[in-house]
């Protein structure tokens, strides 16, 4: 079995507790409680029959990627990076946060997920694609687990791909 | 937000409980100071399984130069111990081999206030963007 490190990161308040609490315990409080810090825990994905843990990392949101130690990126496989479809402000910084992310770790897969899909009328996605300044990979729902297994599938498939 | 955080850190250093972990190049616990919670069905195994963090990070670890020190704030993984702590890692020698140290300190006592500052933060940004 193979492990691979991967941060869920972004702005405060986005959903990156609430899709770790998906994930791992599959849970979900809508009350918002701020992270300190950092939270890790794992769980093993199983593709194709092989598996892989993911050793995944919540760490508090910030505003700007480049608050954020850069210890705590290194030695990620991958970077989950992740904006609250319902609040545009938390993707106008995506561009740079994904810049500042790729100096520090060229080699470690990026996903960014647009979260709160839930809360997105069906007719309002095609205009948030046109405001955002990257495109999401997959949009999920951290309250209802929409696609938030297919996330962590697709993720520890492209990580045994790349091992 | 984080130059408060640091300020109650830089304050939590001078009072937080610490433990010392050696830990060799394999992740095996070697010595441990217990200050914080027992070890001693843990002697000899490894610190993985008290850890994901460690576990999460170790490849990292093994390569750090030995002057070179690593330091997390950590909302508590171990399961003997809650709350916040830090973790620091550093390279040094002890009984003629290479190995990790590993200083868990307890900052417990700094995180409520600087959990109700961010929390009340948060919440007023959070609130501010959906109103603007």
């Amino acid at each position: 079995m193979i492990s691979k490190k991967v941060i869920l990161t972004g702005s405060f308040g986005v959903g990156k507790t609430s899709l770790f609490n998906q994930f791992i315990f599959k849970t979900f409080s809508d009350k918002y409680l701020t992270t300190i810090g950092v939270k890790v825990n794992k769980r093993v994905v199983t593709i194709d029959d092989q598996e892989v843990s993911i050793l995944l990392w919540d760490i508090a949101g910030e505003i700007s990627q480049d608050k954020v130690p850069n210890s705590y990126f290194l030695g990620a496989s991958a970077i989950i990076y992740v904006v609250d479809l319902n609040r545009p402000i938390t993707f106008q910084n995506a561009k740079t946060d994904l810049d500042h992310l790729k100096k520090i770790i060229p080699d470690s897969l990026i996903k960014v997920v647009g979260n709160k899909i839930d809360l997105i009328e069906e007719d309002k996605i095609e205009d948030l694609k046109s405001i955002m300044p990257v495109p999401c990979d997959i949009f999920t729902s951290a309250k209802n687990g929409i696609n938030v297994e297919d996330l962590f599938s697709q993720l520890a498939s492209e990580l045994l791909a790349n091992n | 937000m984080r130059s408060f955080i640091k300020d109650k850190f830089i304050d939590s250093l001078h009072n937080g409980m610490q433990q010392l972990l050696i830990i060799d190049n394999n992740g095996k616990l070697l010595h441990s100071d217990d200050t914080l919670f027992k070890t001693v069905t843990y002697k000899d195994k490894s610190v993985f399984e008290i850890s994901v963090f460690v576990e999460s990070i170790f490849a990292l670890l093994k390569n750090i130069e030995p002057k070179e020190i690593y330091e997390y704030e950590i909302e508590s993984d171990i399961p003997f111990i809650k709350g916040l702590h830090t973790y620091t890692f550093q390279k040094s020698k002890y009984e003629n081999q290479e190995v990790i140290f590993w200083k868990i300190r307890d900052i417990s006592h700094s995180l409520e206030e600087i959990k109700v500052y961010q929390q009340k933060y948060n919440e007023a940004e959070i609130e501010r963007h959906l109103n603007s």
